[in-house]
């Protein structure tokens, strides 16, 4: 068979970032209005912040399992030494979205146990963002490889590093679902996601400080592509733009704006991704393997994307449908479910 | 579609099954069997392809023979007994009797788990009957393990998968079980908390009544 003369790792790395966007963006502010909603005292608020995220959570996951499947096939090398790698993480992550899933459909049914749900629901939340955030900082440090296989031990993943991209993680998911609970509220209880936000934003500055400090001391890589000349005039506009998002996000949640929160949240999150890919490029298992290194043959690609083409635009025209039909304000008399 | 051939050639008697009585050619072992064209036709995609016996691959590469029988048996004896029941129930129909033949409504009630019990065994007879290969031909399941992961490794995530499914089962059941206890309940009381109001638009008392509403 003859090989396309195109290479299309370029387009599988862009799908999957994009992928990974979306996830991270979409799953992200559910996750993290998840774990906020546990914190409101009142039931009605807990009611109506459940309610802002009804018609659209389980959507948002699919994003993920395209992921999966996209990295699997179009770079199954780099599958294959980093799933083993975070193994417990990932166990962790899947297992909190099934008690996530279940929570979430029993809490509108058995209201004997609600609070039991809840609570559940929460924990959940609250488990599957530490793990996607351990999974981010066990990607970051690199992994232990030998020939093509993963030569370390299931346990490699816990590092001081990889506990405190979690612990961001948590505030991260925290400010996106603040910032949508800003933009679906009104009143008392988006003066509270306010609040919120802001005690979120500053624990996701100090970890965007401490990982930008902490990567270029741990890699030798990392710390040459940001300061060296003359790649470095190019380069920190990015932490410049940064910390500007940073002040129109705390001046946002102290004002009365409804979606400037949100968006200067998912502009923090798009800058963050940015400065991690600007690291890692051209590494898809950082330090031991380059995009191409692990892509699978161009023709198995070219294959895939016939498949990936047809089926992008339709999940995300039924996305936007829902998000659409669910727009504006939510309100405590009807609900959907 | 191609099917994995040592598979096929494992149950081919398959197609003995519904018709047990008119073709007993079923024999596990025998050199080659002869199975009037369907075997042949979903393995070969033509009516006269031969199809290989279990004999005829090499002793390292024949699944556990035994569980692939049984599964096999029980997942279209099953069968066999739920077409069985849709058949009862037609003819109870026709004769109007379907709702008041409690011995067939007990039936029925009793009949739940076999759906599930069929497709577990039907899994047990693809997964069992495709070894010892991940991919046939090519990787056998000895080679794919993840050369890092230990057995205690596999044994803690089964043991916490086991757990959660312990626990989201039974819980899910139990409601289920305490739903059918309550019984079908007047069902225009119960509040609207989820979904569209139950009447979007209310006539008005100086609506003219002519006036058709959707």
């Amino acid at each position: 068979m003859t090989e396309p003369a195109f290479s299309f790792v370029g387009v599988w790395t862009g799908l999957i970032a994009l992928g990974v966007i979306l996830y991270v963006l979409l799953d992200g502010f559910d996750l993290g209005v998840g774990m906020l909603h546990g914190f409101a005292r009142d039931p009605a608020d807990r009611e109506l912040i459940m309610n802002t995220i009804a018609p659209i959570w389980d959507g948002n996951e699919t994003w993920l399992v395209f992921c999966g499947v996209a990295l699997l096939a179009a770079f199954p090398l780099a599958f294959a030494v980093i799933i083993p790698a975070v193994y417990f993480p990932i166990l962790v992550m899947l297992i909190a979205l099934v008690f996530r899933g279940v929570a979430f459909e029993f809490r509108f049914e058995d209201r004997v146990r609600r609070a039991f749900w809840d609570r559940a629901f929460q924990v959940g939340s609250f488990g599957a963002i530490f793990a996607q955030g351990v999974v981010l900082g066990a990607f970051i440090q690199g992994f232990r490889v030998e020939g093509r296989v993963f030569s370390g031990t299931s346990v490699d993943f816990l590092t001081p590093f990889s506990i405190l991209t979690g612990l961001a993680l948590l505030f991260g998911y925290g400010l996106l679902g603040a910032g949508w609970l800003i933009v679906k509220t009104e009143g008392a209880l988006q003066d509270w996601a306010r609040r919120q936000g802001r005690l979120c934003l500053i624990g996701v500055v100090i970890g965007i400080v401490i990982v930008s400090l902490w990567t270029p001391l741990m890699e030798q890589q990392i710390a040459e592509r940001w300061f060296s000349l003359p790649d470095t005039l190019f380069l920190w506009p990015v932490p410049i733009a940064t910390l500007a998002v940073v002040v129109w996000e705390w001046r946002a949640l102290a004002g009365s704006a409804d979606a400037a929160p949100f968006i200067a949240a998912i502009l923090l999150f798009l800058l963050s991704f940015l400065g991690i890919a600007i690291s890692l490029w051209p590494m898809i298992v950082p330090y031991d393997f380059t995009l191409w290194e692990a892509a699978s043959s161009p023709s198995t690609q070219a294959f895939l994307l016939v498949g990936a083409l047809f089926l992008l635009p339709v999940i995300l025209m039924y996305s936007g449908w829902s998000y659409w039909v669910f727009r504006g304000k939510a309100r405590r008399d009807i609900g959907y479910h | 579609m191609t099917l994995d051939p040592l598979l096929l050639s494992r149950i081919q008697f398959a197609w003995v099954i519904g018709w047990h009585i008119l073709l007993p050619a079923f024999t596990v072992g025998a050199a080659s069997i002869e199975v009037p064209y369907l075997g042949s036709l979903i393995l070969t995609h033509s009516l006269h392809g031969a199809i290989q016996g279990l004999k005829d691959f090499p002793a390292d590469q024949r699944p556990p023979v035994a569980i692939i029988f049984f599964a096999f048996r029980i997942m279209v004896g099953l069968a066999v007994l739920m077409l069985l029941l849709v058949a009862a129930g037609w003819w109870l129909r026709y004769r109007h009797q379907l709702f008041t033949s409690s011995w067939y409504l007990r039936a029925c009630q009793v009949a739940i788990p076999i759906g599930f019990i069929a497709v577990l065994a039907g899994w047990t007879t693809t997964e069992v009957g495709r070894q010892p290969w991940t991919v046939y031909g090519l990787l056998r399941t000895a080679k794919s393990v993840t050369p890092s992961l230990t057995g205690r490794d596999v044994l803690l995530s089964l043991l916490v998968y086991a757990v959660a499914y312990l626990v989201v089962y039974p819980t899910g059941f139990l409601y289920m079980l305490s739903l059918v206890r309550k019984g079908p309940g007047p069902t225009a009381a119960a509040p609207i908390e989820a979904g569209r109001p139950q009447l979007p638009v209310r006539r008005l008392p100086s609506a003219p009544q002519s006036a058709e509403i959707p």
